[in-house]
């Protein structure tokens, strides 16, 4: 329990947002790079010099306003971006949910989508058989899960998309905003998933402007400004930070 | 050190791509990309048919029009000449043609998932290889009933140059995607290139029509991978130094493709 999973020391992200270059201009700039002057790319600090740990088994909530570098830290942690500063150390199976979105095609099933994300995952320990059943379930879709995910609304989409992700044992989940789009009946079983996860200390990293999420599920909450850690303490004490400043 | 896997800036991380994305997922890439082919004829009767049909009626149609141009004295021959040229060119055009999207089109699994990008590059060589298995075996099957022999050519002399087409159908493509999500040019460039090798390329007639400007077809490395599958196909051998020559180029760029793959994964899904 006070293994540190995830360790990141000193952490700047720059995140690109000019997207691919221009062969013309970068042909044209190539003495320039040679001669070491720097490269002309539009950059924005998503983190910076962001410091923190975290132990197997914490719940910690990240919560900041849009921009503030939540998802950034989530990304970063996931191991989808890199750092272009400092360490990032994980000794972990981070699985991330961060956006609403299926690994097959539209026109596919509900059940052909979660059988991709089954045989791309390393971590579900159960048959195949056992994963459709246990995602059926908890998303509530029953027949429908053999329809077309094009037909779903976004609140069947989302039900979805947690049951495939949360099934299964993950040692570490990034979870970006949650499950806010279900139902009543929806929240309630995610709630329960989100409690036998944790039971099994499971490591929970949860962004979220919803405080009666953050306050249920986390017991750490660290405050994000500017892409800086503002704040790190209990999760009362850190939502009452977030209000008062 | 205690954890699995550790970034620090300016480095990688240090994962296995061939035993991590390309073995250990191959179950995954393979069924995505069989969904992505039922997907694209999920509205059509006749399904995956359409990919040999559609072949075939081009071949049929385009070897009536140059066999008269040409005025070719064997049309069934011409036929089967064109038919087989046509399906590897459309097929190698193809996957090359549709490479400045393979990372674009995923950009949102890529920028929110910790999937490979080598994924959705495997995913799509898998997808058209599913392609080239359906029109090549549609194609096959009508060459075969009008010339009987060359199902013997292809068990003795086709499978390597096959070989070789199937592996450049992966490092071509996915060295193309890479050079489109980093500079956008490459998305003019490729249907350019492929258009003046294709007009360059004796594929819809021999080559014994560019005379004296043969070296073109010799120098055009898509050509001779064509090329060295249909002759295989009809009966003329196989170049060995050709064969070679190619399985050679085909090793080295698979493997800078596979480098590259991991080297700039993270610049992928930044850039995309």
């Amino acid at each position: 329990m006070n293994e540190p999973i995830i360790l990141v020391e000193n952490v700047s992200v720059n995140l690109r947002v000019d997207g691919g270059a221009n062969l013309k201009t970068e042909l044209l700039s190539l003495p320039k790079k040679m001669t070491s002057q720097g490269r002309n790319r539009r950059c924005i600090r998503a983190l910076n010099k962001v410091s923190c740990k975290v132990k197997r088994g914490e719940r910690v909530a990240l919560i900041g306003h849009n921009g503030a570098g939540k998802s950034t830290f989530l990304r970063l942690v996931s191991g989808i971006i890199r750092p272009s500063e400092g360490k990032v150390t994980i000794g972990c199976n981070v699985s991330p949910i961060l956006a609403k979105s299926f690994i097959t095609g539209q026109l596919m099933s509900g059940r052909t989508a979660a059988k991709a994300h089954y045989l791309l995952s390393d971590s579900i320990q159960m048959s195949l058989g056992e994963y459709i059943r246990d995602v059926t379930d908890l998303s509530g879709l029953g027949d429908a899960i053999d329809l077309p995910v094009k037909g779903y609304s976004e609140g069947m989409c989302s039900r979805l998309l947690f049951s495939m992700m949360t099934t299964g044992l993950h040692e570490c989940l990034a979870l970006d905003e949650g499950f806010g789009t279900g139902d009543r009946d929806f929240y309630a079983k995610a709630e329960k998933r989100l409690d036998e996860f944790i039971s099994c200390t499971g490591t929970l990293l949860l962004a979220s402007h919803s405080e009666e999420l953050v306050r249920r599920f986390c017991s750490r909450g660290i405050v994000f400004r500017d892409g800086k850690v503002i704040y790190d303490g209990e999760v009362d004490d850190a939502i009452r930070f977030y209000h008062d400043n | 050190m205690m954890g699995k896997w550790m970034m620090r800036s300016g480095s990688t991380m240090t994962t296995k791509v061939w035993q991590g994305v390309v073995w250990k997922k191959r179950k995954a890439w393979w069924f995505t990309a069989t969904a992505r082919t039922k997907e694209r004829y999920a509205r059509s009767k006749l399904g995956n048919i359409w990919i040999g049909l559609s072949t075939l009626l081009t071949s049929v149609l385009l070897g009536v029009v140059y066999g008269n141009l040409f005025k070719v004295k064997d049309p069934l021959s011409f036929f089967i000449y064109i038919a087989l040229g046509l399906t590897t060119w459309n097929a190698l055009a193809t996957s090359i043609g549709n490479s400045p999207n393979m990372f674009r089109n995923n950009q949102i699994l890529l920028k929110n998932t910790n999937i490979h990008p080598a994924f959705f590059a495997f995913e799509e060589w898998a997808f058209n290889m599913i392609e080239l298995s359906q029109s090549m075996g549609f194609i096959t099957i009508a060459v075969v009933l009008i010339q009987p022999e060359i199902a013997l050519n292809i068990l003795l002399w086709g499978w390597l140059p096959i070989i070789n087409l199937c592996v450049a159908m992966f490092w071509i493509p996915v060295l193309c995607g890479v050079a489109s999500v980093r500079y956008e040019d490459f998305f003019q460039i490729v249907p350019l290139a492929l258009q003046l090798s294709f007009l360059l390329a004796p594929v819809l007639y021999t080559k014994e029509a560019l005379g004296s400007t043969q070296w073109i077809a010799d120098i055009n490395f898509l050509y001779q991978i064509i090329n060295s599958v249909r002759s295989s196909f009809l009966g003329d051998g196989v170049d060995l130094k050709i064969t070679f020559t190619l399985c050679l180029i085909n090793c080295i760029g698979t493997l800078t493709t596979m480098g590259i793959l991991d080297k700039f994964r993270y610049g992928i899904r930044s850039y995309v």
